[in-house]
């Protein structure tokens, strides 16, 4: 990291490496679309690259940080685009990964599927009122507000669901390790 | 006592939100800064974060396209060279030549569909947000927000497979690659362009056989002078 913030390219280089595909994957998972996707990582790079201020180790860790930020970015691209009245989560996410070419399924990415697998469970163990606003929240890039407007449910329960779902989470995360 | 002493009230309810970036704007400036000054909360949060880092790691992990790669080494190594000031100058020449009769126009329309050239005047560039159409069409534009640029355009030809609408930036000394699109079924498209590189004079789309091209193989089918 210190070489990336030393504007050196090929660390950077390096550093896309490492982190380009997960930030790809999150943009497509958020805008749905590979061009898009493409677009939003491309975005989050230039701007890490060309950003002085940015990575706060206190904060966590390089991966997340630059997950947030393409995470960030690709709510504000699904922000530009017209919003459907009805948010759209379903994502045939098998489809996607058999739609991939033999070749693309390496060892790396056996682990990172099954890294996938383990949280996706986490998350669907959670009761679906709690998966759900979570999912809107993070993916959808709803606000609270929004998520309790279009489940036709009170704010307080919203944040009640948000809650109890991340906490179930950390429990499960805490199980898997 | 502390501003933040335990008689007082903690956003405890809206620290999942948080996490999760789903307050509104104004409530997630109340929370950063009751956290400032709250170990309590901040510890809280601390506890919950981990939980929403690893929601990415739940979609599926896809493949980035090599393009993706290669057109955003090729901005990063430009920069390195030059720093963030001139770096579109080292760019062998080309267009010029090819394409400046057309470009002295400012914008044409071609396609027969009302494709629109752009203008963005110099000392509108600061402002923290424009959109300039030329030429009175309006079925393309490029909107600048601060140092964000994104170009829509509308009525632009279906494209074949494999082909691309490329955008190319242009000044005296050559031109650079900027952006490959497609367009939908209704011709429309937008996308993002990120920071316009300072000193551009001219931007350019083509249609071209494939992404990726150093150099335009195409005709120039849009063009913007920006002044």
């Amino acid at each position: 990291m210190s070489l990336v913030e030393s504007k050196d390219p090929a660390a950077f280089e390096a550093f896309f490496d490492r982190h380009g595909g997960a930030a790809y994957s999150l943009a497509h998972r958020i805008v749905g679309d590979r061009t898009k996707a493409e677009d939003v990582a491309q975005e989050a790079f230039l701007s890490i690259w060309r950003s002085r201020a940015g990575y706060d180790r206190a904060r966590g860790s390089v991966r997340a940080w630059v997950l947030g930020i393409a995470r960030n970015r690709a709510i504000d691209a699904l922000r530009r685009d017209a919003r459907p009245g009805v948010p759209q989560l379903a994502f045939d996410d098998d489809a996607v990964l058999e739609s991939k070419p033999a070749q693309e399924r390496t060892d790396a990415e056996a682990v990172r599927r099954e890294t996938a697998r383990e949280v996706r469970g986490a998350l669907s163990d959670l009761p679906n009122d709690q998966s759900k606003v979570i999912e809107l929240a993070y993916f959808g890039g709803f606000s609270h507000s929004e998520i309790a407007e279009l489940l036709g449910m009170p704010l307080g329960t919203v944040k009640g669901r948000m809650r109890l779902g991340l906490e179930k989470m950390r429990g499960r995360m805490a199980e898997l390790r | 006592m502390s501003a933040h002493d335990d008689n007082l009230t903690h956003p405890s309810e809206d620290l999942a939100a948080f996490a999760l970036g789903a307050l509104e704007p104004g409530e997630e400036a109340v929370v950063r800064e009751h956290l400032d000054g709250c170990e309590r909360c901040r510890s809280e949060l601390r506890w919950l974060q981990p939980a929403v880092d690893v929601l990415p790691a739940s979609v599926p992990q896809l493949e980035p396209p090599k393009r993706l790669q290669r057109g955003l080494m090729r901005t990063v190594r430009a920069d390195a060279r030059a720093g963030r000031g001139g770096w579109w100058s080292r760019r062998a020449g080309w267009i010029s030549m090819r394409a400046r009769p057309a470009l002295a126009v400012g914008a044409v329309a071609l396609l027969g569909a009302g494709i629109a050239g752009y203008a963005v005047n110099e000392a509108n560039r600061a402002a923290p947000q424009d959109a300039v159409t030329f030429t009175g069409a309006d079925s393309a534009v490029l909107e600048r927000d601060g140092d964000e640029a994104s170009l829509r355009v509308a009525g632009m030809a279906p494209l074949q497979e494999g082909e691309v609408y490329q955008l190319w930036y242009g000044d005296s000394g050559g031109v650079e690659p900027a952006k490959a699109f497609t367009v939908g079924e209704d011709g429309s498209a937008e996308t993002v362009l990120g920071e316009i590189p300072p000193g551009t004079e001219e931007l350019m789309v083509t249609r071209e056989s494939e992404p990726g091209l150093p150099m335009p193989e195409g005709e120039v089918l849009l063009s913007a002078t920006l002044s």
